[in-house]
């Protein structure tokens, strides 16, 4: 984001604890980004990292407790939501703010068409609203997502939808009340190849078309390359390296980041038969184990005794910012080098 | 009569979208034994709606010096009963909704229809008085214990009811509602007219029945016959000097006769009479509305309460379950019968109503649970989530995505439920707490067997069988139920 342009949404050393049994999880525990109006920004992170809790934390759908905001500030067009009561968040919900989730076959509700479940996310916002104008604007939007003959499909139930059709009636649903932000929350994870295209696709033309900020949640880097302006690397609950995507492509400064790189197959080199897929060694450490050195530090090749506090996020190359206490490009040495002993324990 | 049939449920065509409820339907028919047993229990539940058509000492048309008059027809429109009012009122209800669902398609025919007009204006007309009548039934209902709402509630219902003087201004403000109705309805059926669509095969037969239905109703109000005293048109009867038209079984449910107090059955009273001299066939086509009433009214307020205390529990958590599941746990402790009886005893006057109140009150608690472990399950599914964040309230989430997805335990627990009160009501009957003593009940007629079994057979049989029949149908049609609802049985 460009200095001076005024962020959508800005997330302020946002901290998420879960209260449980075996302890504090700190599963998001200070994290900051900013997006701008018509920016798409991707979380990228391995699973259990932490992203699902930052998106829920922005729209504050996680139960409390266990959830809890430690402390933070969550700024969408300069208004906190966490100061807001819940009819006042109610009303920022779908308006403002919409959702997109993983699972398209669990996101709708089995025992009502899909036509009502679209028409009925318009009327929660347009009270008063006739349903006879909810359901055209339902099918409307249901067009506009490229499903083939809404009037008649607006009238079949959920389970009649192949998964693809589904994840479109779910952002017809986010759609309809046209809010200013969406987040999605691993959009394509639960669908084929070629549907992921399509729907990658389709919020591309949609976000073009309404000027929507999107917020994209995935382990995915291809995804990330095709859709982001920037991204934010997360790791155990932290955002460990941000950049405008093609910079973090070119040159990955976090070893956590050089890691994931490495760890996604590449076209063409099982062809030569010698080169394995790198594997970052190790697990997340579990959400309650949390210290404070740097997280990464056992699983990280360069990891020494200056790890053991905790670094901060650092500017390196204008909006580049990464959180190591080794960024540099000896980084990419000491991976190829781990892989040239034989790879990974 | 018109009772609600079979409901016939074409196999919907290819492409076209079944409902949950429709695949519910489908799966359900092929269970035969349960299919029939919905199909018996349906009988059974006209054979109550209908009972004072069926067995009545009143006429159904009588003629002589003092003119014609319908007392049968005049008195199941105005009966004295609560709960003869109650079941002739539902009745009248459900055959109007009926002709209204097909007055809807005849009204929008094409070419336009002249008939159809006329009829759907007075049936509005007719619809909307019923309205009423439920309406200021509602409020005698509720003024059964005076003094129990005071206040405005109070002021209202004497308005409605009236007092003992002069027809008070209420009266005037029901008409005025009536009006009000009439015309809004009136308005309804002109935009259906003008959208004129396919005129429907059924439409004759609903023209047929809605005709018949209408003359019924105005000719109670208008020739039905002040005079409802059942000796009047016996004595018309034997004199010669008009015509009588009873009903099929011509005794009445609270009419005795003295002369044959605990007598076999005989060609004219093929059931026998009872203790008292009651025709035991009438007491039994009037007890099933005793006992079906319980059971059905029973349960329903088992599901209110239930199902609030479930849901809310289930979806807040928190201190409400805490506080929920320890005055569930009370509840379970106590004996239910036992505290059904204790209901009974305290109660300011021995009623059907508190009979209901008692079996519902204590019959809770199972609902209340399975709703809680439904909406559990429910509760953390990806689509509440997904309507939480397209920002839905929740009492509305509650209502529109958590309870259709967690009833349908609960209703085939609320079915065997039916047949738990209508048993619980009988075992009141025959320990002499159920109905007052004129009101007829199944579980009154095993009372009075009970002073000599082996002689007074009769009156130990029949509604012997009639109370194993209800529950083994409820059982049935609650397993085929349970079956039908269960996805993993499913093709
Ligand atoms: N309700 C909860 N109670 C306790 N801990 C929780 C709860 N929800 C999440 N966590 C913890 O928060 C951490 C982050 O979880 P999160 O769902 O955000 O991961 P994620 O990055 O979205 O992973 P994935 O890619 O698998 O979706 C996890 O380690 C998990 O243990
Ligand atoms: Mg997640």
């Amino acid at each position: 984001m460009a200095e001076g342009e005024k962020a959508l949404l800005e997330v302020r050393d946002l901290r998420t604890h879960f209260d449980t049994d075996a302890g504090t999880a700190r599963a998001v525990d200070g994290i900051s980004f900013a997006i701008a109006p018509g920016e798409c920004v991707a979380l990228v992170g391995e699973s259990g990292c932490g992203k699902s809790v930052s998106s829920m934390s922005v729209m504050r759908l996680l139960p409390s407790p266990p959830a809890r905001v430690a402390s933070g500030q969550i700024l969408f067009e300069g208004r906190d939501l966490l100061g807001l009561s819940n009819a006042e968040m109610c009303a920022v919900r779908g308006k403002d703010i919409a959702m997109i989730f993983q699972e398209p076959q669990s996101a709708l509700n089995p025992v009502f068409t899909i036509g009502d479940q679209v028409a009925e996310a318009y009327q929660i916002h347009h009270a008063g609203s006739r349903p006879r104008e909810a359901w055209e604007k339902a099918v409307a939007a249901l067009r506009s997502v490229g499903i083939p003959d809404p009037e008649s499909r607006a009238k079949d139930y959920p389970h009649q939808l192949s998964g693809g059709m589904k994840q479109r009636v779910c952002i017809a649903m986010a759609l309809i009340c046209s809010p200013k932000l969406i987040i999605a929350d691993e959009p394509t994870t639960a669908l084929d190849v070629t549907i992921q295209a399509q729907i990658l696709d389709l919020l591309r033309t949609l976000r073009k078309e309404h000027n929507l900020s999107l917020l994209l949640i995935t382990h995915d880097l291809g995804v990330v390359a095709e859709m982001a302006d920037r991204v934010c690397v997360m790791y155990a609950g932290k955002i460990v390296e941000t950049a405008p995507t093609r910079e973090l492509f070119a040159k990955p400064l976090h070893p956590y980041t050089q890691g994931l790189m490495r760890a996604r197959p590449e076209p063409g080199s099982s062809r030569h038969g010698r080169k394995r897929l790198a594997v970052i060694p190790g697990l997340v450490p579990a959400a309650t184990q949390f210290k404070d050195d740097c997280r990464f530090r056992t699983r990280c090749p360069l990891a020494d005794e200056k790890c053991g506090s905790e670094p901060a996020l650092q500017a390196y190359d204008g909006e580049h910012c990464a959180a190591c206490w080794h960024t540099s490009a000896a980084g990419v040495q000491a991976w190829d080098a781990r892989d040239a002993k034989g790879g990974p324990a | 009569m018109s009772a609600p049939a079979a409901p016939p449920a074409p196999a919907a065509a290819p492409g076209v979208s079944k409902g949950y409820w429709q695949l519910t339907w489908i799966q359900f028919r092929k269970r035969k034994d349960a299919y029939a047993g919905l199909f018996l229990l349906l009988l059974l539940f006209s054979m109550a709606l209908t009972a004072p058509l069926l067995a009545n000492n009143l006429p159904w048309y009588a003629s002589g010096p003092e003119g014609v008059s319908f007392p049968l027809v005049r008195d199941f429109f105005f009966p004295l009963d609560h709960l003869d009012r109650f079941y002739n009122l539902l009745f009248v209800t459900l055959v109007l909704l009926g002709g209204a669902a097909g007055l809807g398609t005849a009204v929008r025919a094409k070419p336009p229809l002249g008939a159809a007009w006329l009829l759907a204006g007075l049936f509005a007309a007719v619809l909307v008085d019923q309205l009423a009548e439920m309406l200021i039934f509602l409020a005698y209902m509720v003024r059964l214990s005076p003094g129990a709402f005071p206040g405005l509630l109070g002021w209202i219902t004497g308005l409605v009811q009236g007092g003992q003087g002069p027809e008070p201004a209420g009266i005037w403000a029901v008409r005025l509602a009536e009006l009000g109705a009439i015309g809004f309805a009136l308005r309804k059926i002109f935009q259906l007219y003008r959208q004129a669509q396919a005129l429907g095969t059924r439409t004759l037969w609903v023209f047929a029945g809605v005709t018949l239905f209408l003359l019924l109703f105005f000719v109670s109000r208008t020739v039905g016959g002040r005079n409802v005293m059942p000796d009047r048109y016996r004595e018309l009867k034997a004199s010669g000097q008009g015509t009588v038209l009873m009903p099929l079984i011509p005794y009445g449910a609270k009419e005795p006769d003295s002369a044959r107090t605990d007598h076999p059955p005989t060609a004219g009273h093929p059931l026998g009479c009872d203790n008292n001299g009651f025709d035991v066939l009438t007491r039994i086509i009037h007890g099933s509305r005793i006992s079906l009433a319980v059971g059905f009214l029973a349960v329903g307020l088992a599901l209110c309460i239930g199902i609030l205390v479930g849901s809310m529990s289930g979806y807040f958590g928190g201190w409400f379950d805490l506080l929920s599941g320890r005055l569930i746990e009370v509840f379970v402790c106590f004996p239910s019968f036992f505290l059904i009886l204790t209901i009974i005893a305290v109660a300011p006057r021995r009623s059907i109503f508190w009979v209901m109140f008692a079996i519902g009150l204590t019959g809770w608690t199972g609902i209340a649970r399975l709703i809680r472990g439904e909406v559990l399950k429910v509760r953390q599914l990806d689509y509440i989530q997904a309507a939480k964040a397209i920002g839905m309230k929740n009492s509305r989430i509650i209502v529109r995505h958590i309870l259709p997805n967690a009833l349908a335990p609960v209703l085939v627990a609320a079915t065997f439920g039916v047949a738990g009160a209508i048993l619980s009501e009988t075992g009141l009957g025959f320990l002499g707490l159920g109905v007052e003593p004129p009101t007829p009940s199944w579980g009154e007629l095993l009372n009075q067997a009970r002073q000599d079994p082996v002689r007074l057979w009769w009156l130990m049989l029949y509604p012997g069988l009639m109370i194993f029949m209800s529950v083994t149908l409820m059982n049935l049609v609650g397993e085929g139920l349970r079956d039908a609802m269960d996805p993993r049985l499913r093709k």
